[in-house]
């Protein structure tokens, strides 16, 4: 009997350890600058839970007129540049970590937003469908990790 | 059992006694991007947000003088070296009340006066706004050694490419380094005390 229960445990800790096949997509840490012009910038984390990759295509707000993918790179000789994206790839497993100075989300022609405000945002991805998201609207300049 | 107790809290005790995180530059080093040899502070005017010239070698005589290029509609890098920066001075008196944070538009048309004023009064009243006409920050960009903005694109929205560093003047008129975009909050504590220090007396 305690052998049997053991092995239950076990074998449900193994599943647990293992069943991330079917969680899909899961955001985390979804955050916006407080806008203090027409725009401003999303962030986010997307866990990809699947065995699959996937490509995350489009994004909507309430909130904002448009949402555009954007990466911030640097060039060799220090000029920040901002490229706009038809999609984010995140492989089977990784995360798809949006963050300032890299991948991130532009908001054009937002509302007013103030610091503590949510913003409810729906992100489409190419097979695991939309996720609707909440938002927390923070310091501008403060969506960074330090 | 025991052995293996005892390893990991040997090893627990190690990582323990390791202390702080140290970010490079130690014993008075600057961890910014160190500038060799150090450049001379230049002469180049803008104009303030009240419409009066601004000599840059002048007003920042004696003064900590950080310069920044950027602009209001810059969404993901502008707010946060002056987010950190508007920490920097509410966590070090001295540094606030000795230095000059100046922000220069390099989107002249859409970053009015007033525009300008609202958006760094987000930050810190404090922190200075210039601007000037297309040739005169042309000028300003070459002469504190930054690459020049350039718009990205044409349209109603358009984005500008930007220097991403802020360029910091000691009090002695000399560029020690600069700070590239993901510079950290904690070198700004570190360094910006160091640069106070570099005075014509020292």
């Amino acid at each position: 009997m305690k052998r049997h229960l053991m092995m239950a445990l076990t074998m449900s800790l193994l599943a647990s350890g293992c069943g991330a096949d079917d969680e899909g997509i899961v955001i985390t840490d979804a955050r916006v600058g407080k806008p203090l012009t027409a725009n401003t910038a999303m962030y986010f984390t997307a866990t990809n839970q699947t065995d699959q990759a996937d490509r995350l295509i489009a994004v909507r707000t309430d909130v904002a007129n448009r949402v555009e993918l954007h990466i911030s790179s640097m060039s060799d000789d220090g000029v920040m540049t901002m490229n706009r994206q038809t999609d984010f790839s995140v492989d089977a497993g990784a995360d798809l970590v949006l963050e300032p100075g890299g991948r991130h989300l532009m908001l054009l022609d937002v509302d007013i937003l103030e610091v503590g405000d949510t913003v409810t945002v729906q992100v489409e991805f190419d097979r695991a469908g939309t996720i609707e998201v909440e938002a927390v609207v923070v310091e501008p300049g403060t969506a960074g990790s330090g | 059992m025991v052995m293996a107790a005892l390893v990991l809290s040997a090893i627990l005790t190690i990582s323990a006694c390791a202390g702080p995180p140290r970010f490079g530059g130690s014993d008075g080093e600057l961890t910014g991007v160190v500038i060799d040899p150090p450049r001379p502070k230049p002469d180049f005017t803008l104009t303030d947000l009240d419409g009066d010239e601004f000599d840059f070698a002048a007003e920042t005589e004696d003064k900590l003088a950080l310069i920044y290029f950027g602009y209001t509609s810059c969404p993901d890098i502008c707010p946060v070296h002056l987010a950190q920066l508007a920490e920097v001075f509410d966590l070090n008196s001295d540094v606030a009340r000795e230095s000059l944070v100046i922000f220069v538009t390099v989107d002249p048309d859409r970053d009015t006066p007033d525009v300008l004023r609202d958006y760094l009064a987000n930050f810190d009243k404090r922190f200075i706004g210039l601007t000037g006409t297309e040739a005169e920050l042309e000028v300003a960009q070459r002469a504190v050694g930054v690459p020049v903005a350039f718009r990205e694109t044409d349209d109603d929205e358009y984005l500008v490419a930007h220097a991403g560093q802020v360029v910091v003047f000691a009090p002695d008129g000399l560029s020690y380094s600069e700070y590239p975009f993901g510079t950290r909050q904690s070198q700004w504590l570190i360094d910006l005390p160091i640069l106070l220090e570099r005075t014509d007396e020292t």
